[in-house]
């Protein structure tokens, strides 16, 4: 995403302002563009569907948006961020299995954003075919053009048009304020629409009203994405910000109503839409164009919120390390290569099955609710633990929502025949991904084996003096899982000791820390032994790619400035020919040994895990270490050892064969 | 929150200078062995800090709890099945179960 971390408060000013319409508002601000359409449907025009449909949808954004997400949600800013694997990092160690809703809530975040980018473009693009003469349009390969562009694009980073996107956000809003107060002038009465009398009217007494709240909730599935981009904009940016989004949704969704109170009793749209239907003809085309440029920021958003969840995931160790790069030196921003295919072969295959956005309506919004009802289940740990509210207050808020949005869910649930079920089987298999990673890699850590150092630095002293084993290297670095001063993983006490024992002047172990906070960098040393054994400790937030060597040589020349360290001549006089240190990394890969036998569970969880690992990013490039500073050891992982072995030795079988 | 004996144990163990232990399993004491090496729970709340200790005798951690073919010498004990550790250094007994 294209915006620098303003901190949960950040300053309000009005380029802060513009650069949160820009970047958040994309998902939940091109809502109008199919919302009432998919409300009205094919069922003929009365005044309980449409003032039944606004007030659902007006006290849809007020509670589920307004008060659930822009007042509490926000409330639970990880150090400035925002979004589910935040907000699990704050409550994780609370709560028992709170990694399993979390893994869900995830993946159906990331599943139903497949939808976004189609269902938004398809909406505008759409728009064309209500422009006379353009009526039998096909829209397929324009939706799919600029699909595929946006994606191929993403590898240069939006450092460049993002500065524009506030400003066409503004003229978005701007645009969608204009066309329905121009509409409300003519039927005023529409305002009624606001008293909640009919919202109830409308789910408890319209025929099939209560599924239609599947279609309402279509207004508020970017609400969550709010909460995503806490980050980049800042607390008080997106409460500011969403006051004037709300003024502007409310008056075209009420400008889009008032048209279609225009119109006779029991009229039909017949494939019209009433966004562009309240557009006069000469302002069809800019119309648009604007919708169009407003849906493809509303793609770029969820693109770039797909890349950060993933990051994170990835950094929690729910993913398989993949490549990340960052495009531009502004911070948070990065590109995912792998998971920018996986999302454009989504989109385009959405757009190819669903065809036109009537039909992904269908789909859209069934997989984010368990998303949202999972964000109430954490928030409730976050407002009782953390924020130490009264737990009645809580348990009735949590009631309020809970009952809220399982009526969501059971509404939605009506979409899986018509396609929801692709957003679900998409859920499944990231569900699938995510919980493979996080079990297989406790398991993995499970069998990690740690000694205390401390008995070990006798023998490596004794080791490193020894001129008759050959010198490994200058510096011999190991990374370890060991958090605490004195500890190492056996496996690396083998490495250096094993067959041909690695001989260095100087022993690092460096500790990986992943912080719950998102943007740590910090470190610190222990010396076990002077100049000899050295453990670093390098503390990193969950949402930085860690660049160990980079660090690591950092490290060693703030020791060195500092005269803490006496690294920079080597006993064996070669730093006469050059005074560059040579590092050697060693990295340990685990892999599943063949001796293991498991039941039918496990061993299906532990390969996939072991497969994806392969398929994923190596550890060397993963930790950020150049190949050639870097040795990779593999050992086998014994989970479940052989427990019979029925190896018998035949009698007499050591013969002696004479010549 | 249940207090983590693991860690306390941990904690305890590795501040003693003496470090030779006695260990209370169901039915049988292990006695007079030093801690070889220990295994890890998750960072979530579902396990203790550590799950599995390697525990054996002097002879045992000398060799680093493996003999000359790589084989596990000592024993794996789950800390689960601890009821009690006494320390040799000075003779304090932290009860686990």
């Amino acid at each position: 995403m294209n915006g620098t971390s303003n901190g949960s408060t950040g300053k309000v000013t009005a380029a802060s302002l513009l650069i949160a319409l820009g970047i958040i508002y994309g998902d939940i601000g091109t809502s109008p563009l199919y919302v009432l359409k998919a409300i009205i449907g094919e069922r003929p025009l009365s005044e309980m569907l449409v003032y039944g449909g606004i007030s659902c949808v007006f006290w849809t954004l007020t509670f589920q948006t307004t008060f659930k997400y822009i007042y509490l949600t926000l409330k639970a800013d990880n150090n400035g961020e925002g979004g589910i694997f935040s907000l699990y990092a704050l409550v994780r160690r609370y709560g028992r299995y709170l990694v399993i809703p979390t893994i869900i809530g995830a993946s159906t975040l990331l599943a139903d954003g497949i939808i976004t980018p189609p269902i938004s473009v398809s909406s505008a693009v759409e728009g064309l075919t209500s422009i006379h003469g353009l009526e039998h349009l096909q829209t397929v390969p324009i939706v799919i053009i600029i699909i595929s562009g946006l994606f191929f694009f993403q590898r240069f980073g939006t450092h460049k048009v993002g500065t524009a996107f506030g400003p066409a956000m503004l003229i978005w809003f701007g645009m969608l304020s204009m066309l329905g107060l121009m509409q409300i002038t003519q039927h005023p009465s529409i305002l009624k629409a606001l008293s909640p009398v009919y919202a109830y009217l409308f789910l408890a007494e319209y025929p099939g009203g209560f599924v239609l709240l599947g279609a309402v909730f279509l207004a508020t599935t970017g609400a969550e994405a709010l909460y995503s981009d806490l980050g980049h904009c800042g607390r008080r940016n997106i409460r500011v910000t969403w006051a004037f989004v709300k003024v502007c949704l409310l008056l075209n969704y009420m400008g889009q109503a008032a048209w279609l109170m225009s119109q006779e009793d029991g009229t039909l749209l017949q494939g019209r839409n009433p966004f562009f239907e309240i557009m006069p003809d000469w302002f069809l085309l800019p119309g648009i164009v604007i919708a169009t440029s407003a849906a493809i920021i509303a793609s770029q958003a969820l693109i770039s919120g797909s890349y950060t969840l993933i990051n994170e995931a990835m950094n929690m160790n729910f993913w398989p390390r993949v490549a990340v790069r960052q495009p531009s030196e502004t911070k948070g921003q990065i590109y995912i290569p792998s998971v920018n295919i996986m999302l454009w072969a989504g989109c385009v295959l959405m757009v190819l099955h669903f065809r036109h956005s009537a039909n992904m309506e269908a789909a859209y919004g069934l997989a984010i609710t368990l998303t949202m009802m999972v964000t109430t289940y954490l928030l409730s740990y976050y407002l009782l633990i953390k924020l130490r509210w009264n737990r009645f207050l809580v348990v009735l808020l949590m009631l309020i929502f809970a009952s809220i949005e399982v009526s969501f869910f059971i509404a939605n649930i009506h979409k899986f025949p018509e396609g929801g079920y692709i957003t679900i089987v998409i859920s499944v298999v990231y569900i699938f991904i995510m919980y493979t990673v996080y079990s297989g890699r406790k398991i993995s850590n499970r069998f990690t084996k740690f000694i205390d150092l401390g008995r070990e630095v006798q023998k490596i002293r004794m080791l490193s003096a020894d001129d008759a084993v050959p010198k490994f290297s200058t510096h011999l670095i190991y990374l370890t899982k060991a958090n605490r001063r004195h500890e190492i993983e056996e496996k690396i006490i083998r490495s250096i000791f094993a067959k041909n024992p690695k001989r260095a002047d100087v022993y690092w172990f460096v500790h990986i820390h992943r912080t719950n906070e998102p943007y740590t960098l910090t470190y610190d040393v222990t010396e076990l032994v002077e100049d000899k054994v050295i453990k670093v400790n390098i503390n990193v937030g969950f949402r930085i790619q860690p660049r160990t060597e980079l660090y690591f040589k950092r490290i060693i020349q703030e020791l060195i400035a500092n005269k803490e360290l006496n690294l920079h001549i080597r006993p064996d006089g070669s730093s006469r020919y050059n005074n560059e240190p040579d590092y050697k990394f060693v990295v340990i890969e685990k892999y599943l040994s063949v001796e293991n036998e498991f039941a039918m569970g496990d061993g299906i969880l532990l390969n996939t895990y072991f497969l994806l690992k392969r398929w994923g990013l190596s550890d060397e490039r993963a930790f950020g270490l150049d190949k050639s500073d870097v040795v990779v050891e593999q050992v086998p992982l014994v989970y479940q050892p052989v427990n019979r072995l029925d190896l018998k030795r035949e009698c007499g079988s050591l013969v002696m064969e004479k010549e | 929150m249940k207090r983590d004996l693991s860690k306390t144990l941990f904690d305890r163990y590795f501040a003693c200078k003496e470090r030779h232990i006695d260990i209370e399993l169901p039915g049988r004491m292990l006695q007079h062995v030093l801690i070889i090496g220990f295994f890890k729970g998750g960072d979530d709340s579902e396990d203790p800090y550590i799950i599995q200790w390697h525990v054996g005798s002097d002879c045992d951690a000398m060799q680093g709890g493996q003999d000359a073919w790589g084989l596990q010498t000592g024993e794996i004990i789950q800390h689960s099945d601890i009821l009690r550790v006494r320390f040799e250094e000075d003779n304090t007994i932290l009860e686990i179960k």
